[in-house]
């Protein structure tokens, strides 16, 4: 029984798949090729045209380098290589080269392969923190006849992402494990650092695609009414004032903790209103408070205005945010907003502390 | 059994640092607070005035009990179950 098959078959029935496409294609031509030489039909040609091939580009140079968590790819194409050495053809029409980079974790790329979408540009910038790959390039005219693979010759590191190159509110894709907490000890409060298994027990901090096990820490004689962000600096903990203290980039922050001794040690927010046209739109928060344990109500006054209300928003032991609810009326530029409470269940952990749990870190400076 | 292994004082930080340790290199980090602290609200400093009244042996003494009691029925737990110690 002949077979009858034309180009045009072979699209219809790859569909999308273009590597099937790609194989059959190659096997109709090779027969085509076969039939020309022999004479003899392997297949009922019933293509009226020669089948138009084209041939695969020059090679392409692929240039791969990792900085700040991301991979900086670089390629050449044919027209633009430097002419000692170039072989022909060298694209002088500059016609559109499709490339196709694919990287993995191993040399052979025998498993974790990830190839990126084929694409005329010559440049990519591939955020991928932590990680090392080898890298590879195929070029081809219409994505049907590709260049033989093209690899580098040895694996390239982006790095890990900086605090300074991470934009606001970015996750830094860092989790940690730790307990950060703080319980009263007389005149002071002692702030501990320790893992799932409890007081004393190590912790386990996870970057990128590696992770380290960290000693667990009592931090003794820290004074009341202090927020403080704990970093663990390679040797021992840090308690920093300031969050933004805790980003450097061989540091591993840890948690916030807000040491109270009890009610009295509360520290209430304080907040400004933004006033325009006489509504409060906004709300500035100048001081985020300290201790905690509930949401303060948030009352504003003012000469002439009224009806304007606001919700804040309490985490670690301090106020994150304040949300608008009703803009009011009549404001003058500098309404009163006054906090009040901020405790639940009276007196915080009768004399002790508030803490919170390190968990996911976001940066936002 | 945690025991300590070495301490010093990091003028940089502001911490005593007392590491103790224990036969399987598990640490724990005892860090005594002794330079400034800082005011949450305006960030002002003011030096610790309790440094005489710190007892760091008794610190250490208390949270190494501690330690090793855990440690002591962990490995009580494990031989009455016949369990390998990691």
């Amino acid at each position: 029984m002949a077979l009858k098959v034309n180009l045009a078959q072979i699209n219809g029935a790859a569909r999308g798949n273009s590597d099937l496409r790609e194989t059959l294609t190659g096997i109709h031509l090779a027969l085509q090729s076969l039939y020309a030489q022999t004479g003899a039909a392997p297949l009922n040609k019933i293509d009226a045209a020669p089948v138009a091939f084209t041939a695969p580009p020059a090679p392409s140079q692929l240039a791969v380098t990792g900085a700040n968590g991301s991979f900086n790819v670089s390629i050449t194409t044919p027209q633009n290589a430097p002419s000692a050495g170039a072989a022909a053809p060298r694209n002088a029409t500059n016609a559109p080269i499709y490339q196709e980079i694919s990287s993995s974790p191993v040399a052979n790329f025998t498993s974790g392969v990830t190839t990126h979408p084929v694409s005329t540009s010559t440049s990519y910038v591939l955020p991928n923190p932590g990680a090392t790959l080898y890298w590879r390039l195929r070029s081809s005219y219409n994505q049907q006849n590709w260049t033989s693979y093209r690899a580098l010759p040895g694996a390239v590191s982006s790095g890990l992402l900086s605090s300074a190159a991470a934009a606001s509110n970015l996750s830094l894709n860092q989790s940690n494990y730790a307990t950060v907490d703080s319980v009263a000890a007389g005149a002071t409060a002692t702030v501990r650092i320790y893992g799932s298994g409890g007081v004393g027990t190590s912790w386990t901090s996870i970057l990128g695609n590696g992770s380290k096990v960290i000693a667990s820490g009592t931090i003794l004689n820290v004074a009341y009414a202090t927020n403080g962000f704990v970093v663990w600096d390679g040797q021992t903990y840090q308690l920093k004032p300031q969050l933004a203290q805790t980003f450097p980039d061989t540091w591993v922050p840890v948690g916030k903790v807000s040491v109270i001794a009890n009610a009295s040690g509360l520290v209430l927010p304080v907040v400004h209103a933004v006033v325009t046209g006489g509504a409060i739109v906004a709300y500035q928060i100048i001081n985020a408070g300290n201790g905690l344990t509930a949401a303060p109500v948030l009352t504003i006054t003012d000469s002439s205005g009224s009806g304007a209300t606001a919700t804040a928003v309490v985490s670690a032991g301090a106020v994150t945010q304040v949300t608008p609810g009703s803009a009011g009326s009549g404001y003058s530029s500098s309404p009163t907003v006054t906090a009040s409470g901020g405790v639940s269940g009276g007196a915080t952990g009768g004399g002790g502390a508030t803490g919170n749990n390190g968990g996911r870190l976001y940066a936002d400076v | 059994m945690y025991s300590l292994h070495q301490q010093y004082l990091d003028m940089a930080t502001g911490f005593h640092v007392i590491e103790l340790r224990d036969e399987r290199g598990n640490r724990h980090l005892v860090q005594l607070a002794v330079g400034h602290d800082a005011c949450p609200a305006c960030g002002a400093v003011h030096p610790k005035n309790n440094l005489d009244s710190l007892d760091p042996v008794a610190a250490v003494r208390q949270i190494s009990e501690a330690l090793n009691s855990s440690q002591q029925q962990m490995l009580c737990y494990a031989a009455k179950h016949g369990l390998n110690i990691k």
